[in-house]
């Protein structure tokens, strides 16, 4: 009887403790953000006072607000189509033997090679490849005589978001084609050899079981891109802090800025919450399509 | 029309001679079973005729048509693979069609064609569902199907069966007999099962570490083995194989002297256990045996007989035998039955 009972709340016991440790620091953290979010407090006086939804007006009406959204729409839709269709498609090539086993495992190697390196160091090396004149990509584009295409890449507000997100895009394709790669390597071989035997091209190998094949991967690897893309904030923040002219601003450096630069807490909190719902929101529709399986 | 012709057909694997100069015939509306021991090429071997592998060295003609660079698809050829291969995300009639799709043809001909072989193969309830939703006799179906909807010139199956429960096996082996009739095809069949092989060839090729031990029919290979591989292979329970000597006038054996000239030395003979008799007929050549266990299937016994000189040897007997373990059994051989195998293996007669 006694052993019966141990036996039935063992597993809470289990799960206690990081039960305990989630919702004093992720669930409790989330709820008090959005209550504060209805407050007008500073980081430097004890003092608050409720203001209801004004936060929620203020940013609504912030013209900087919707600039960083449309930047970080733009930064998801962009990785979207890199990380996961360019990511799945280079993938398939390499897994396809279409190169030596040497050959892959360079590409492979080459590709993951960027993920490694710590964002500040990937910052500050592109900041230097987008010099203007004497970086990388300007002096390719003086000895190619295609000076006329050459821009302050990362001082323009044209330029300067398409140039960080590029730097991600470098940093993380890679490490996607290696995750594709070991799904595609999961699919049996044999598959593949009977569609060839029924005249498949290697494109439609690809579109008739790769794609197909590889269809759980790619959801969650897409998924997984979009959160990144609205919670980003490091790479922008090492490369231009969100300028020039806010030009660059995403969600992540706007409430980094307004919490600890501008000192408007309440005003953070609320960006704060609106990242979360964006996110629950990708998320809901994460578990709705898993579902469909 | 359709036939097949390997000339001095050779495959390596870097260094890894896997087929070794393999000569092999295929006639038309033939079924040609490859049987031998698990690794010894017979795979290979069929993927090398499908396409699927280069052939290192030789030829590979179908219907006088050199067939070596010729890719998969366009040599006319349907394989059925052991784990099925079936498209997972398709439905029955998908996967099927999807080589006619994939050639172009027009919906009406597809549609008659899937629903053809469905019938053939008593698909027709099932043709909306997807391959999870199968048994795998039925997976086994679809695959047969998908190869029968392409109308090859030749069928190709690498161990179909393997896969499938005993009572599975043996509805399904009567099935692809049937098959083979109903359709009047050319079928090349892989397997590492001789009793697969027995039942559906016309012709069996005994293949060991990449070369044939023999062809012939499936009578051929048990009368008359070419050695003592295929002795040894070639039936269930196997050919009692057992050391023996000759002078040259008479080999002298743990089972008796036979007066069968061959040259002197030491040879193997070779003796069915459906062969030996019980008891006294031809008593010149009675010998006494230890009767270790019995096997009782029902239709026939198993009898294993320590007849001394380390030798076991199985006889098969009629019916629930009433021998029990224990007992001592007078047997005879007649030497007529008798195969004598020389030195090298080779049978002498
Ligand atoms: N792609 C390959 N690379 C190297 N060796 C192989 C390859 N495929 C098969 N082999 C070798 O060839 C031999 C025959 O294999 P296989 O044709 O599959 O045998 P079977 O079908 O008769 O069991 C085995 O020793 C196997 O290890
Ligand atoms: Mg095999």
């Amino acid at each position: 009887m006694k052993a019966q009972t141990m036996r039935r709340i063992a597993p809470y016991l289990f799960l206690f403790p990081s039960l305990l440790l989630l919702i004093s620091f992720v669930y409790a953290p989330a709820l008090e953000n959005m209550v504060y979010s209805l407050f007008s407090w500073s980081s430097v006086r004890i003092e608050s006072r409720f203001v209801g939804l004004d936060n929620y007006r203020e940013l609504f009406a912030s013209q900087i607000f919707w600039r960083a959204l449309v930047n970080n729409a733009l930064y998801a839709v962009i990785s979207i189509v890199f990380q996961v269709f360019f990511a799945l498609v280079i993938a398939a090539v390499l897994v396809a033997g279409v190169f030596g086993p040497l050959l892959r495992n360079f590409f492979r190697t080459a590709f993951f090679l960027p993920s490694i390196l710590p964002v500040t160091v990937v910052g500050l090396l592109w900041q230097l490849i987008y010099q203007p004149t004497i970086g990388l990509i300007d002096q390719l584009l003086f000895a190619t005589g295609l000076q006329s295409l050459s821009h302050v890449w990362l001082g323009e507000e044209a330029t300067v978001m398409m140039s960080v997100i590029m730097v991600s895009q470098w940093q993380w394709t890679g490490y996607m084609i290696v995750l594709f790669m070991v799904a595609i390597q999961a699919i049996p071989s044999d598959l593949y050899e009977a569609l060839r035997m029924e005249g498949a091209s290697r494109i439609q190998q690809f579109f008739y079981i790769t794609v197909p094949g590889v269809r759980e991967s790619t959801l969650i690897l897409a998924i997984i891109t979009i959160f990144g893309a609205f919670k980003v904030f490091d790479i922008i923040w090492v490369m231009t802090a969100g300028g020039p002219n806010n030009a660059s601003e995403v969600l992540g450096t706007h409430m980094y800025r307004s919490a600890f630069r501008n000192d408007v807490s309440g005003y953070a909190a609320a960006v704060a919450t609106v990242i979360f719902f964006i996110t629950l929101a990708v998320g809901a529709v994460q578990i709705r399509l898993q579902r469909q399986d | 029309m359709s036939e097949l012709r390997l000339q001095r057909a050779t495959k390596r694997f870097g260094n890894l001679t896997v087929i070794e100069k393999l000569d092999l015939e295929v006639h038309d509306r033939e079924f040609v079973v490859l049987v031998g021991p698990s690794g010894c090429g017979k795979s290979t071997l069929l993927r090398m005729i499908a396409g699927l592998e280069d052939i290192t060295d030789g030829d590979l003609i179908i219907d006088g048509q050199r067939m070596n660079e010729i890719p998969a698809a366009r040599r006319g050829l349907a394989m059925v693979f052991q784990s099925y291969a079936l498209y997972p995300h398709m439905t029955v009639a998908q996967n099927m069609s999807v080589g006619l799709r994939i050639a172009g043809e027009n919906k009406a001909t597809i549609q008659n064609k899937v629903a053809e072989a469905a019938r053939i193969l008593q698909l027709e309830p099932m043709l909306d569902r997807k391959p999870k939703a199968l048994s795998g006799g039925q997976r086994q179906r679809v695959a047969i199907g998908r190869a029968i909807v392409r109308n090859p010139r030749i069928f190709l199956f690498d161990e179909p069966l393997s896969n499938l429960d005993a009572a599975l096996r043996l509805q399904m082996r009567l099935e692809l007999s049937k098959l083979h009739d109903e359709l009047a095809a050319t079928m090349i069949y892989v397997t590492h099962d001789q009793v697969e092989a027995m039942t559906l060839a016309d012709r069996i090729v005994v293949m060991n570490a990449g070369r044939i031990e023999q062809i012939g029919t499936p009578e051929e290979l048990y009368q008359r083995p070419a050695n003592l591989f295929v002795a040894g292979f070639i039936g269930s329970p196997k050919m009692n194989l057992v050391e023996a000597h000759s002078d040259g006038n008479v080999i002298d054996s743990a089972i008796g002297r036979y007066p069968i000239r061959v040259a002197e030395g030491p040879v193997t003979l070779g003796v069915r256990p459906e062969v030996i008799r019980i008891g006294c007929q031809d008593c010149s050549t009675t010998h006494s045996g230890h009767v270790q266990v019995v096997e009782r299937l029902g239709a026939n016994s198993f009898a294993y007989l320590d007849v001394g000189d380390r030798t076991l040897l199985t006889v098969e007997l009629p019916g629930m035998t009433s021998i029990k373990a224990g007992e001592d059994l007078q047997i005879s051989i007649p030497a007529d039955k008798v195969l004598v195998f020389g030195g090298n293996g080779e049978r002498l007669r």
